[in-house]
C-alpha cells in the first residue's frame, strides 16, 4: 500500500473503523512510513481533542435544572389519555393508530374478501382441472321391488246385522234408516213403527219385494 | 464438571459481567416501555429521565446551541410517547431515541432554514482576557471550541461523526439510525474527520477561511 493510500484511510484508522485486514495493513506501513506515522499521531490527537473537548462542553451546562425542565416539558406536552366511549377510540386503544400499514392491511384484506365472494357469486372454477369437477358421477343400481305379500282381510261387518241381535228397539232403528232410504216420510216412518204395520222394503231388485211383518201379523192382500 | 458453588466463586470476566448489566438494563429499559405502551405516564418519565441527558447533549451537538436542542429534544420524547407501539421490542431503545432525536433535529433545522446559519454559542475570549487558570474551565472552552468546529460541518457528516465519535455508537448502529449504509456512513465520517482536522489547523493559526 502507497501512503497517498495509507493517508487517505488515516482518518478512518484514528477511529478503528477500517476493517481488520486494512488495519493490520495501515500498522504496517506506519512502522516503515515516518512521514505517515506522524500523520496518524496527528489524527489520534485530533480525535483525542475532538472526543474529550466534545463531552467537556455539555457538562457544566446540561444541569440537573434544566433537565427537570426538560421532563416537566415533556410531560405537559403529552396528550390526554383517551377515555372515550366511542367506538373509534375502542378501536384505537385495542388495535393501536390508525396509521399507513394497518389500513394498507386492512384495505388488502377487504379487496381479497371481496374478490373472493364475487369469485364464488359467478359461479367460476376455482380450479384448472375443469373435467375433473364436471365428471359425471357412476350410474346407481336399480333395486329390485321387495316381493308382494297377500294379506288376507277380515270379512266385512254390517253393523245393521250385527244389530239384529239386539232388541226390538234396534230393530225400530234399523226400519228407520231403510225407511228413510225408500223415500218415505219422517212422520211415515213413526207412524208405521207405532202401528207396527206391514212395510214394503225396495231391495233393488224389482223382482224381489221384502215386506216386513210385525209379530203375530198377517200380510194384507196377496203377496 | 465444575460444581454449582465453584461456578459461583468463580471469578466473572469483566465483560461478561458489562455484558449482564447492560442485559439487566435494556430488560428494565424493555418493561418501562412495555408500561408506557399500556398509559402508564410515571414509567414513560422514568423513560424520559432515563435518556434525557443523552438525548440533550445529541440534540446540541448535531444543532449548536442549547435552546434549539431543548425544543428538539421536548418534540423527540413527545414523538417517542405517540410512536411507542411502533418500537421493536427486540431492538435496544436507546437506538430507537436517537434515531427520533436526529430526526427532530433535521425537522427543527429544515423549519427554521438555518441550515447554514447556526447560531454557535462559543464564549469568546476577550484578546485582553488572562487566560484561564482553572483547568475546568479550560476544558469547557475546549469543548466550546470543538462545538463551534462540529458546527462548520455539513449536516449529515456532523450527524455521523457525534454519533460515531461522541456518542460512541459503532458505525453499523450509526447507519441504522440515519437508515444509511455502513459504506456511506463510513464515507461521511471520514470527510467529517478531515474537515475537522483542517478546521482545527485553521484556528491554531489563526485562519479564519473554511476549510
Amino acid at each position: 500500500m502507497k501512503c497517498r493510500d495509507v493517508a487517505r484511510r488515516l482518518p478512518l484508522f484514528a477511529g478503528e473503523d477500517l476493517s481488520p485486514a486494512e488495519m493490520a495493513i495501515v500498522r504496517g506501513h506506519l512502522q516503515r512510513c515516518v512521514e505517515c506515522d506522524a500523520l496518524a499521531r496527528e489524527g489520534a490527537n485530533d480525535r483525542r481533542w475532538l472526543v474529550e473537548g466534545g463531552g467537556a462542553s455539555m457538562e457544566a451546562d446540561i444541569d440537573p435544572v434544566l433537565l427537570t425542565r426538560l421532563q416537566v416539558g415533556v410531560l405537559d406536552r403529552l396528550p390526554e389519555p383517551d377515555h372515550s366511549t366511542r367506538w373509534s377510540a375502542r378501536f384505537r386503544r385495542i388495535f393501536g393508530p390508525w396509521d399507513g400499514p394497518r389500513r394498507a392491511l386492512l384495505g388488502g384484506t377487504a379487496i381479497a374478501g371481496a374478490v373472493l365472494v364475487a369469485l364464488l357469486h359467478a359461479n367460476v372454477p376455482m380450479t384448472d382441472d375443469f373435467t375433473v369437477a364436471r365428471e359425471e358421477p357412476a350410474p346407481a343400481r336399480r333395486a329390485l321391488p321387495e316381493p308382494a305379500v297377500v294379506v288376507p282381510a277380515e270379512p266385512a261387518v254390517v253393523p245393521a246385522i250385527q244389530d239384529q241381535d239386539r232388541g226390538n228397539r234396534d230393530w225400530r232403528v234399523h226400519w228407520t234408516s231403510e225407511l228413510h232410504e225408500d223415500g218415505a216420510s219422517a212422520a211415515d216412518r213413526r207412524a208405521a213403527v207405532a202401528r207396527r204395520r206391514p212395510i214394503s222394503i225396495a231391495s233393488g231388485d224389482p223382482s224381489v219385494r221384502i215386506i216386513w211383518l210385525a209379530q203375530n201379523e198377517q200380510p194384507e192382500g196377496p203377496l | 464438571m465444575q460444581s454449582k458453588v465453584e461456578a459461583l466463586i468463580a471469578p466473572v470476566e469483566p465483560t461478561t459481567r458489562a455484558a449482564e448489566v447492560q442485559a439487566h438494563e435494556d430488560e428494565g429499559t424493555r418493561a418501562l416501555v412495555l408500561r408506557a405502551r399500556a398509559g402508564d405516564r410515571h414509567a414513560f418519565a422514568l423513560l424520559v429521565r432515563k435518556y434525557d441527558r443523552r438525548a440533550l447533549t445529541t440534540a446540541w451537538r448535531i444543532l449548536g446551541n442549547r435552546e434549539d436542542a431543548f425544543d428538539a429534544t421536548q418534540e423527540a420524547f413527545v414523538r417517542l410517547f405517540r410512536f411507542l407501539d411502533r418500537i421493536d421490542d427486540s431492538r435496544d431503545v436507546g437506538a430507537w431515541i436517537y434515531r427520533i432525536v436526529v430526526n427532530a433535529c433535521y425537522d427543527l433545522l429544515k423549519a427554521r432554514k438555518r441550515t447554514d446559519d447556526l447560531r454557535v454559542q462559543v464564549e469568546r475570549i476577550g484578546p485582553g482576557e488572562e487566560p484561564a487558570v482553572d483547568e475546568a474551565l479550560d476544558h469547557r472552552r475546549e469543548g466550546e471550541r470543538v462545538l463551534a468546529a462540529i458546527a462548520q460541518l455539513p449536516l449529515k457528516e456532523r450527524t455521523a461523526l457525534v454519533l460515531r465519535d461522541l456518542e460512541g455508537l459503532p458505525t453499523a448502529e450509526v447507519a441504522k439510525i440515519l437508515q444509511s449504509s455502513e459504506v456511506t456512513v463510513r464515507s461521511q465520517i471520514c470527510a467529517a474527520r478531515a474537515k475537522l482536522r483542517a478546521i482545527r489547523a485553521c484556528a491554531a493559526t489563526g485562519d479564519k477561511g473554511t476549510p
